[in-house]
């Protein structure tokens, strides 16, 4: 690929910046194709079987050009699922949706990052503000509205990023979307440094989008990522869903926790409640 | 490993996966694991097993590991499972199980990201067909996403009066596939050996070809575990010499 190809640091630079170009076109098709597919088909074109394909394709363009490698282990996706995936950069999305079309629950920041907030609101991203407690309803229909119509729906039950070595604790409201037959499946995220041994991806606390985007453009020898899907789990218990999604990626990641002691004292209903 | 290409559309018709490779998160799960472990090393391998859970195969290390398993959704079934202990799991626990076997310091002593596996077993039914591909399958995974540098662990070999098939292995091994001598473990209880006709071929137990396939390095000689009736075999297979064939074959999604 090109971002192989060259070795030097302004070679990279130059390489970044055509991709930066690239990547800026895309979100101009990207954008004149959700418009025009909103007029046409009303607002869940990209659930329908074109559509779709169409933001398959264009998630997987979006992922080449940022020099995203994606490697799939585990259980990729057979039918469509509520899906929980730790958090670690915007780049997640990508990933994820680049194997899958699958609508995201994202925090209401992101509806006012440049072009990509538009991009997103109109190719189905749920947007959610967490404080406002009418915001969470209203998103959580709508997402069951989605997986009911077999769109696939994902969300970061952390509500915020880690570096990718530790995990916070799963926040079970938004597993109250999963309805029944649709099962919920963990993706544990892991990204590679970079080929100068640094990590590009985490993009934390303060971090603005245009910078980062830059980095990662710049990333030597692009940005490498594990997704591993879990074993899909069944159930209705939002708490239950959240503790069990959050116990499989960290035994994935193998991120320690208070994950003796939750599972000495998980309820049998734990059990019973997700026989797969 | 799949890339995005090979994967299929995502609008196929959906069709449940027959086969759930997993790691126990609940001590149910474990407890079943327990058993098929127990099932299988009483039944079949007569083992004496000192263990405080009547019908379950139980012992130190088991609350340290994260237990690795297959389930058959059909007969809703555990068909094979596998313990992992990581580098952190076994400071906690005191020691790697491996280590009640072998004086294995000069395998650990240097930093890295090790991971034992132990007490692997798939149960009788599934061992022609499908059952150990799922579990490594499943072990492939955890150590591409925990960045596992090197697996050991102890394959055990059924110890026969005579001693005759280990000291058959052994030769093999011996031949093809044993480690530098830097890379060598020492058995506390070693296994007397015999000296074995070349011309008879050796037949290995599924689990040590497929480790030895993989491009696994037999560390010394073996172990007598006389509770078990075996002789273990310590081997050790590093992720970036891993053989690339079988790299693809366990990565790739089922």
């Amino acid at each position: 690929m090109i971002v192989t190809s060259c070795a030097g640091s302004k070679m990279r630079t130059v390489n970044a910046i055509l991709r930066l170009i690239f990547f800026f076109l895309l979100l101009c098709i990207g954008l004149m194709i959700a418009g025009g597919m909103r007029l046409l088909c009303g607002e869940n074109w990209h659930g329908r079987h074109y559509g779709a394909r169409i933001k398959l394709g264009w998630m997987r363009g979006a992922a080449k050009i940022l020099g995203l490698q994606i490697k799939i282990h585990g259980f990729p996706p057979k039918n469509n699922a509520l899906w929980v995936a730790n958090h670690i950069s915007w780049l997640d999305a990508v990933a994820i949706s680049a194997i899958h079309p699958i609508s995201f629950i994202a925090k209401a920041d992101v509806r006012n990052w440049p072009i990509v907030g538009l991009l997103a609101q109109l190719s189905g991203t749920l947007f959610l503000n967490r404080s406002k407690r009418r915001d969470v309803a209203s998103c959580l229909s709508n997402a069951r509205a989605l997986l009911a119509s077999e769109v696939g729906v994902a969300f970061f039950p952390e509500a915020t990023t880690t570096d990718g070595r530790t995990l916070h604790t799963f926040k079970p409201s938004l597993f109250a979307a999963a309805i029944p037959d649709h099962p919920v499946q963990a993706i544990a995220m892991r990204y590679h440094t970079a080929r100068d041994g640094r990590h590009y991806a985490p993009f934390i606390g303060d971090d603005k989008f245009i910078a980062h985007l830059w980095k990662v453009l710049k990333a030597p020898g692009g940005t490498h990522v594990d997704v591993s899907f879990c074993a899909p789990i069944f159930g209705a218990d939002r708490k239950i869903l959240a503790n069990r999604t959050e116990t499989q990626i960290r035994a994935l990641l193998s991120i320690q926790s208070s994950f003796r002691i939750e599972f000495a004292t998980a309820p049998n209903a734990a059990h019973a409640a997700s026989e797969f | 490993m799949r890339n995005l290409n090979a994967l299929q559309h995502p609008h196929q018709s959906p069709q449940p996966a027959r086969f759930v490779v997993t790691i126990a998160d609940h001590q149910e799960e474990v407890r079943a694991c327990q058993r098929l472990r127990y099932d299988i090393f009483t039944g079949e391998m007569q083992a004496q097993l000192n263990t405080p859970l009547e019908g379950h195969d139980i012992d130190h290390f088991d609350d340290f590991c994260d237990h690795l398993y297959v389930r058959d959704i059909e007969t809703n079934s555990i068909i094979a499972t596998t313990r992992m202990l990581t580098n952190q799991a076994a400071a906690k626990a005191g020691s790697y199980y491996s280590e009640t076997e072998f004086d294995i310091k000069n395998i650990i002593s240097a930093p890295s990201r090790y991971m034992e596996i132990g007490r692997t077993c798939v149960h009788p039914r599934y061992r022609r067909g499908v059952g150990l591909q799922y579990l490594w399958q499943g072990v492939a995974t955890v150590m591409t996403m925990r960045r596992i540098q090197y697996l050991f662990g102890c394959v055990s070999i059924p110890h026969l009066q005579d001693g005759a098939y280990i000291s058959g292995i052994m030769r093999h091994i011996r031949k093809n596939h044993y480690a530098p001598g830097y890379l060598r473990v020492t058995p506390r209880t070693p296994v007397a050996m015999q000296t074995v006709d070349d011309s008879v071929p050796v037949v290995m137990p599924p689990l040590l070809r497929t480790y030895l396939n993989m491009g696994a390095l037999a560390c010394g000689e073996p172990c007598l575990d006389e509770a078990f009736r075996v002789a273990d075999i310590f081997i050790l297979v590093d992720r970036q010499k891993m053989n690339k064939s079988y790299d693809r074959h366990f990565l790739r999604g089922q």
